[in-house]
């Protein structure tokens, strides 16, 4: 049904790939990260609720078409479906039929339910294309409301010391996610401009998402009392929060690990993932009661491996997923 | 054990040393108990090490998660530490347990020491499943050892001289011996009068700046020249019949060269001696990687004093007969130095010369032959001030020379750089293949580290461990300050502070030096 090419994933029998990295005629898109969805392709296929940030990123112009969850989509006797993956807001699992063989690209999700994307389904298949992020034992997140607690006590420090507490979390759902998570304990927030358009582009599309400012360096003072919620990359490259006292602290599946949250040299860091973690991939795999489990991008060698030693036939696709920096977990 | 399990967490979470300083002090100040000292052993790493064994702890965590081995080694490489992989590997208790003093949780951990491996491992267990994941993180920094969290002695010791009032280096000696929290008391280590530490106090030590040979110094002859050793630069301090030796960190390492201070003293009276610890016979023979494995010794085997002499290269007196000379002249001091020490097998008096520049020049040049690192410029009538005043005294070191060396293996950082490779091993071409002679750690910015480590992923060729064989492609200008004839290295070399100068991207692998090149630098 699926084979690799150089292009990316391709179904020969549909004639299109899916979340291909090279320009193609025709892509079939999980979800609207940057190494999941990329420019070039001469025709886009993807979820509905991720229309409009789709042509925020890729170009007003793109030749789009979107289909419900659940919604068939017929070619030669092929029929193509979206499946909710609880990765980000609008993100997918594709589900391939064809002459009663089932395929399903997981492309990446998470098992728990966020608040806001729609909440992971298991699609019984007979193959399963699995992401890996955190593919290996090492990796079991703490409950969400547990890290939104840490974030709370966090953000009472950062007030009483009078400095503005930053979130990094990227664009596209870690930046909602916690937003969400702040707006039900009550803590305002504003958001940096990346953000903000997409919080624009969300809403249009249906989500129903609280209002926030957008922040303005020259109204910083206004704005204290807030969580600002920027991605990773302005607080590399830009000097916007120059002289104004702030901590920051990122909110990354990867904060999990100490080594990296000292590399990152964040004042804090909270476990907030949009990746499965090790529990979710296995819990994932056995829901979907496939009989062969390819894995993509992650710790993808030791999951197959393990896999392999539990009686499933599992093994390594080298995908170039999972290798843009903007969104990567 | 809260209260210690927060300072782990904030002291973790801080770059500041600042801040560091201040939160030790807090908790000492609320603890000057056993709680105080049993956080002052582990911190220090006086009383850090492994309480239960290593592979029984690794056997007991996978029999209990029914992981593979491999999957185990294959986490252990990526989190870097044994303490926070069997951490992670559990899943948070439905209840936690009762909160009790890290004096408690330590007296509880030695006390089971003493027992069964069974009952070590039930003991652990038990731990691991009523403690939520920080403190089961802390739990087993405590019985694996070593509690690295970017807490330097020095810190320590500010942190207990704000505490206490005493001086940073009347704590240092009071820290030095052998105490335990189970004999000692916070009162009888720290504040009661301790009439030696008086005794053992060493000068501030005076530094030097680096000479520009364009700014040029008046009057060439009324400065010395002595070889700029490269040892460990030392106060060696005699009073009252007791030796002590300070290194310029102000640490004291008395204990880690017995063969100084036990046999006959070069001098009678009381009595203070800048100078430099070398290693070898003759002295400066032995790199100085060699002597640093003489440092940090639980215990000094026969075998490594036999292997790593040490010697006192001595420049300077401070103190003699009682007497504070730093307000006297070079030219006294170092008349007195001559006149008063009698060399010995533990004691040289470092040469010095006068003279024009020609021969300041000339002394440089034949620095590495003497296994020194430059030369030192001392004005005669100065006297030995403190810190680094500038005028005075220069070092002139031998510029750094570098070669062209391909990058053959990688291994992943621990702790701070787990995930990254940070650890590189460097060849040069021997009839068609590449020889190790270097190992450099540092010198890439942190773009280029990423771009390295991306390179690594991509192109190994066999993994061992955390280390991995890359293709041999990339080529980098590695810089070294002295290089030496080894007889431990495949390759016959040895190098000294090898660093990463650039990265070559302008070099393919066949454009790499040759071990042939690198003799010809001996």
């Amino acid at each position: 049904m699926l084979s690799l090419q150089p292009e990316g994933l391709y179904c020969k029998i549909g004639d299109f790939y899916i979340d291909p990295w090279k320009p193609v005629p025709r892509a079939v898109i999980t979800h609207a990260h940057a190494d999941h969805a990329r420019r070039g392709m001469g025709a886009y296929l993807a979820p509905f609720y991720s229309k409009n940030v789709l042509r925020l990123r890729l170009g007003k112009h793109i030749r789009l078409e979107t289909l419900a969850f659940n919604e068939k989509y017929y070619i030669r006797g092929l029929s193509v479906s979206f499946h909710p993956a609880g990765h980000i807001p609008g993100s997918a699992q594709i589900r391939l039929e064809y002459r009663g063989e089932v395929w399903v690209v997981s492309g990446d999700y998470k098992t728990t339910y966020d608040g806001l994307s729609h909440a992971f389904e298991p699609v019984p298949c007979h193959t399963f294309i699995t992401e890996s992020t955190f593919g290996l034992p090492l990796f079991q997140f703490p409950d969400q409301q547990l890290v939104f607690k840490e974030m709370e006590t966090w953000y009472r420090r950062c007030r009483q010391q009078n400095e503005q507490a930053v979130v990094l979390a990227y664009s596209l759902g870690k930046a909602q996610r916690v937003m969400m998570g702040l707006h039900h304990m009550g803590i305002p927030v504003v958001l940096h401009s990346t953000v903000w358009e997409t919080q624009q582009a969300l809403s249009q599309n249906g989500f129903s998402l609280p209002k926030a400012p957008r922040w303005l360096a020259r109204q910083k003072e206004e704005f204290k009392d807030a969580v600002l919620i920027a991605p990773p990359g302005a607080a590399r490259n830009g000097n916007f929060l120059n002289k104004h006292p702030h901590q920051l602290a990122a909110a990354s599946g990867w904060m999990h690990l100490r080594g990296l949250r000292r590399r990152a040299n964040y004042e804090k860091g909270f476990v907030l993932s949009d990746h499965a973690d090790w529990n979710g991939l296995l819990y994932a795999i056995r829901e979907t009661g496939a009989e062969q489990i390819w894995i993509t991008h992650g710790y993808s060698d030791a999951l197959s491996r393990h896999l392999r030693e539990q009686g499933l036939r599992a093994q390594t696709l080298e995908t170039h997923f999972g290798t843009t920096e903007d969104d990567s977990e | 054990m809260k209260a210690f399990i927060d300072l782990f967490q904030a002291l973790d979470a801080s770059n500041s040393t600042k801040t560091k300083v201040n939160l030790l002090a807090d908790y000492f100040q609320r603890h000057p108990n056993s709680d105080g000292l049993w956080a002052l052993g582990l911190l220090s790493g006086h009383l850090a090490g492994r309480r239960f064994n290593t592979a029984a702890l690794k056997q007991l965590a996978m029999q209990q998660t029914k992981l593979s081995d491999w999957l185990f080694v294959e986490c252990y490489s990526v989190a870097g530490d044994l303490a926070e992989t069997l951490t992670h590997l559990f899943p948070e208790p439905e209840n936690q347990g009762i909160d009790q003093s890290l004096t408690d949780w330590m007296l509880r951990i030695e006390e089971h020491r003493a027992l069964s491996a069974e009952a070590q491992m039930a003991f652990v267990l038990h731990a691991w499943k009523s403690m939520p994941s920080i403190q089961r993180f802390v739990f087993n920094k405590l019985i694996t050892g070593g509690f690295r969290v970017g807490v330097s002695k020095g810190l320590l010791v500010k942190a207990l001289s704000m505490v206490t009032g005493h001086s940073p280096e009347e704590i240092q000696f009071r820290l030095t011996g052998k105490w335990q929290p189970q004999t000692s008391t916070w009162q009888s280590l720290l504040l009661d009068s301790n009439s030696a530490a008086d005794l053992s106090k060493p000068y501030p030590f005076f530094l030097a700046h680096a000479y520009q040979p364009e700014a040029a110094l008046p009057n060439p002859e009324s400065w010395q020249i002595e070889w700029k050793w490269d040892g460990i630069r030392c106060q060696w301090v005699h009073r009252n019949g007791h030796s002590f030796l300070w290194s310029r960190g102000k640490e004291l390492i008395t204990d880690s060269f017995p063969e100084l201070t036990s046999g006959t003293m070069p001098m009678e009276g009381d009595w203070v001696l800048d100078g430099e610890l070398l290693p070898g016979k003759p002295w400066a023979w032995l790199p100085f990687s060699e002597l640093q494995r003489r440092l940090n010794r639980k215990r000094l085997s026969p075998s490594l004093l036999r292997d790593i002499p040490v010697g006192f290269m001595a420049y300077d007196v401070l103190e003699f007969q009682g007497k504070d000379l730093r307000l006297e002249p070079l030219r006294e001091r170092r008349r007195i130095l001559e006149k008063a020490f009698r060399p010995s097998s533990a004691l040289e008096i470092s040469p010095a010369w006068c003279g024009p520049l020609e021969l300041w020049t000339e002394k440089r040049n034949q620095a590495l032959q003497q296994g020194a690192e430059g030369i030192m410029i001392k004005q005669l009538d100065s006297f030995y001030g403190v810190g680094r005043k500038r005028g005075d005294w220069w070092k002139w070191k031998v510029e750094p020379r570098s070669f062209d060396a391909v990058l053959t293996y990688a291994q992943r950082g621990h702790g701070n750089r787990a995930n990254m490779y940070t650890d590189f091993t460097f060849g040069v071409w021997s009839n068609g293949e590449l020889l190790t002679v270097a190992k450099a750690y540092s010198g890439l910015t942190a773009n280029e580290l990423a771009e390295v480590s991306r390179f690594v992923s991509r192109h190994t060729l066999d993994s061992f461990g955390p280390v991995r064989r890359v293709e041999p492609v990339l080529v980098f200008e590695i810089g070294f300050d002295g290089i030496q004839e080894s007889s431990r290295h495949k390759s016959g070399i040895a190098l000294r502070f090898p660093r990463i100068f650039r990265w070559r991207k302008d070099k393919t692998a066949d454009q790499a030096d040759s071990l042939a090149t690198l003799r010809e630098m001996l």
